[in-house]
C-alpha cells in the first residue's frame, strides 16, 4: 500500500441547510429546543445563557450559515486516540453530513467502535488519550470549556447490547429528561412521542408500568433509541446495535434507522457489511486503526479505489 | 433459606414457651430486677435490653450506613485506582481488629474525650433534639453514645465491603448508557449504580445490623450497663441483650435463676439475628436474579 493510500479522505458534505424554526446559540451555534422561549435559554452545548426575550441574541437557523455546516455537523480531523502509547486509531479525518447514515464498517480491531466513541467523548471513560480534533458544528468537543455532559445531550449514543434500566419502560425513557427536571407533563408528550418515532407505542402502550427487562431484546433495543432520542440529540451514534438481536428484531431496527435519517444524523458501526449496504448513505472503511476510505455506500461497495476495501468488500479477509 | 425458617420457628417456640413456663408475661416487660437468693422480689423483664439493642445497633447503622455509602461510592466511581484500592485496604484492615481491642480503646481512649468534649458539645449544639438535651452518664464518660460511635466504627468494614462490591457488580454498560444519555457521574450514581445496586446496598444494611445486634464485648466494656431503666439520653449508660449476657455470664454461674434468663436471652437474640438474616438472604437472592438477568442482555 502506498503512503498516500494511507491519506485521510473528506467527503463534503451533501446535506442542505434546512428551514426550521429553531434558534441558535449565539456562541457556538447549537440549535435550541422548540420548547424555548417559554423559560431563559441556557444552551445544552455549550453552556451560555441568555435571559427571556433575547431571540435577537440567537438569530433563525434560516438567516445564519450553520457553523461547520460546510464540512458535516460532525467533522473528524486528524484524529488519533491512544491507550497509553499504542495508537487504536491514527490520524483519521472524516466529515459526518448532516441528515445521513453513515456506516462505520472494518475487520475486528480495526478501530470502528474507538472512533465512534471518540465522537462523543466516551473514548475517556477509558482512560484513553485523544489527539486531534472533533467538530460538531464547528466546534471541537475536545475544548477545555466544553462539557461532555453536554456534548453527551447533542451527539447520543445506542450500545451494542440493550443497555436498559431495570425500571419501567416509561422510566427509561424519562431517564434523561427527569435530569433536566422537566415537568411530568413534558416528559410524558415527549416519552410518549419517542416510543411513537421508534414504533414501539403500540407494542407497548398498555405495558408502560412494567419493568423494561421484561421485553423482546429487539423491543429492548428500540426503547434504548427510544431513550436516546428523548433527550432531542442532533446526532444518534449506534455501536452495531443489531448484533444481539434475531433477524426480526434486526429489521425493525434498520427500518428504524433509516426512517431516522429523516431529522438525526445517524453514525452506525457495523461488522455487518450487508447492513451497511442496506442503511447508509456513506460509508466508511477502516483497517489497522486508518481510514482506508470513505465514500458513498454505493461507491465503496461497487467500485471502491482501495484494494484493501476491495478485498474486504469480497471476502478475502475479516 | 429453607432450614434458617425452621430454625427461627423453633426458636420462636422455645422462647415462647420457656420464658413463659419460667418468667411469665413479665419476661417481656419493661421491668427488671434481680434481688440474689428472692425470685418472687425479682422482675425479669427484657423489654429495657431490646430497647438498648436496638437503640445502640440502629444509631450505628444509621451512621455506618451513610459512611459506607459515601466510602463505597468514592473508592468505586470517584477515586484513581490506587488510591481507591488503599481506602479499600484500610477499611478491610478495620474489620480485622479484634472487638476487645475496639473495646480497650473505646473505654481508655475514647472515653475521656466523649465526656469532656463531644458530649458537651453535641448538647449545647442539639440539645433541643430527643435524647441529645438529658443527663450525662451516671457512671463517668460511658455510656450508649459511645457505644453507637464503637459499633459504628465495627461494622463500617463490612458495610462498606458488601457495597462496594454492589455498586462494582453494576454492568459496565449501563453506567455508560447513562452517560451518553448526558448524566453527569454523580447522576449515574444515584439513578443508575444505586438503582441496579439497590438491594445489594439493603442486603450490606441488614447484615450490618446483624453485626451490631450481636456484638457484646465492645459494647459491654464502653455503654455503661446500667440495667434497671430505659436510658434517659443519649448520654446515660445503657445496655444490650449481647453485652448483658456476655457482663452477667460470672453471676449466672451462682444463681441457675439468672442462668435460665441468660439463656431465654441469647435464644432472643438468636431469633433477631435469623430474621434480619432472612431479610437480607432475600435482598441477596434478589440482587443475584437482576444480575443474571442484566447479564443475559437480549
Amino acid at each position: 500500500m502506498s503512503p498516500d493510500r494511507r491519506a485521510p479522505v473528506h467527503v463534503a458534505s451533501a446535506a442542505p441547510t434546512k428551514e426550521v424554526s429553531v434558534l441558535l446559540c449565539p456562541k457556538c451555534g447549537t440549535s435550541v429546543p422548540p420548547g424555548f422561549p417559554s423559560g431563559p435559554f441556557r444552551c445544552s452545548f455549550c453552556g451560555t445563557t441568555l435571559p427571556v426575550g433575547t431571540s435577537e441574541s440567537a438569530p433563525p437557523v434560516s438567516s445564519v450559515a450553520r457553523p461547520g455546516s460546510a464540512g458535516g455537523i460532525l467533522s473528524v480531523q486528524g484524529l488519533s486516540v491512544l491507550a497509553k502509547a499504542k495508537p487504536l486509531i491514527s490520524d483519521v479525518s472524516l466529515d459526518i453530513p448532516e441528515g445521513k447514515v453513515t456506516a462505520i464498517i472494518g475487520p475486528s480491531g480495526c478501530g470502528k467502535t474507538t472512533l465512534l466513541r471518540s465522537m462523543n467523548r466516551m473514548v475517556e471513560l477509558h482512560a484513553l488519550r485523544v489527539k486531534g480534533k472533533v467538530l460538531y458544528q464547528g466546534r471541537d468537543i475536545y475544548d477545555a470549556q466544553v462539557n461532555p455532559v453536554l456534548v453527551r445531550r447533542r451527539i447520543g449514543m445506542v450500545f451494542q447490547r440493550p443497555t436498559v434500566f431495570p425500571t419501567s419502560v416509561y422510566e427509561n425513557v424519562a431517564f434523561g429528561l427527569r435530569l433536566d427536571g422537566e415537568s411530568e407533563e413534558v416528559i410524558e408528550k415527549t416519552v410518549v412521542s419517542a416510543l411513537h418515532r421508534t414504533g414501539l407505542w403500540d407494542e407497548v402502550k398498555g405495558s408502560l408500568d412494567l419493568p423494561a427487562l421484561t421485553l423482546s431484546g429487539g423491543q429492548q433495543q428500540r426503547l434504548c433509541i427510544a431513550r436516546a432520542l428523548a433527550v432531542s440529540p442532533r446526532v444518534l451514534l449506534m455501536d452495531e446495535p443489531t448484533s444481539s438481536l434475531d433477524p426480526v428484531g434486526t429489521q425493525r431496527v434498520e427500518d428504524l434507522i433509516f426512517e431516522l435519517k429523516n431529522d438525526y444524523t445517524v453514525v452506525i458501526v457495523t461488522h455487518n457489511m450487508q447492513q451497511a449496504a442496506r442503511v447508509a448513505d456513506l460509508t466508511a472503511f477502516m483497517y489497522q486503526g486508518r481510514l482506508i476510505e470513505f465514500d458513498s455506500t454505493k461507491r465503496i461497495f461497487e467500485q471502491p479505489r482501495e484494494k484493501l476495501t476491495e478485498n474486504y468488500i469480497t471476502g478475502r479477509f475479516g | 433459606m429453607i432450614p434458617l425458617v425452621v430454625l427461627g420457628a423453633v426458636i420462636a417456640v422455645l422462647v415462647i414457651a420457656s420464658g413463659l413456663k419460667d418468667f411469665g408475661w413479665t419476661f417481656w416487660g419493661f421491668q427488671y430486677r434481680f434481688v440474689p437468693g428472692e425470685p418472687e422480689a425479682s422482675s425479669w423483664g427484657i423489654g429495657v435490653f431490646l430497647v438498648g439493642t436496638f437503640l445502640t445497633a440502629g444509631l450505628s447503622l444509621v451512621l455506618a450506613t451513610l459512611l459506607s455509602l459515601a466510602l463505597a461510592i468514592s473508592s468505586v466511581v470517584y477515586l484513581p485506582p490506587l488510591p481507591g484500592r488503599l481506602l479499600s485496604m484500610v477499611t478491610n484492615l478495620l474489620a480485622g481488629i479484634p472487638s476487645v481491642i475496639y473495646g480497650i480503646w473505646g473505654f481508655v481512649v475514647l472515653a475521656p474525650y466523649f465526656g469532656m468534649a463531644l458530649e458537651p458539645s453535641l448538647k449545647d449544639v442539639l440539645g433541643w433534639l430527643p435524647g441529645f438535651g438529658g443527663p450525662d452518664s451516671a457512671i463517668g464518660p460511658w455510656g450508649t453514645l459511645l457505644a453507637v460511635f464503637i459499633l459504628t466504627i465495627m461494622i463500617i468494614p463490612l458495610t462498606t465491603a458488601l457495597m462496594r462490591e454492589s455498586l462494582r457488580s453494576v454492568p459496565r454498560e449501563l453506567v455508560e448508557a447513562g452517560l451518553a444519555l448526558g448524566a453527569t457521574r454523580w447522576e449515574v450514581v444515584r439513578r443508575v449504580r444505586m438503582r441496579v445496586a439497590r438491594n445489594g446496598l439493603w442486603s450490606a444494611v441488614l447484615l450490618g445490623f446483624g453485626r451490631a445486634l450481636g456484638e457484646s464485648v465492645a459494647v459491654a466494656m464502653v455503654i455503661g450497663g446500667t440495667s434497671i431503666a430505659l436510658p434517659p439520653s443519649l448520654y446515660a449508660s445503657s445496655t444490650t441483650v449481647a453485652s448483658f449476657i456476655f457482663s452477667q455470664l460470672d453471676s449466672a454461674l451462682l444463681y441457675p435463676d439468672l442462668f435460665i434468663l441468660l439463656v431465654e436471652f441469647s435464644l432472643v437474640l438468636l431469633g433477631i439475628a435469623v430474621v434480619v438474616n432472612l431479610v437480607a438472604q432475600r435482598f441477596t437472592r434478589v440482587e443475584l436474579a437482576t444480575a443474571t438477568t442484566l447479564g443475559g442482555g437480549g
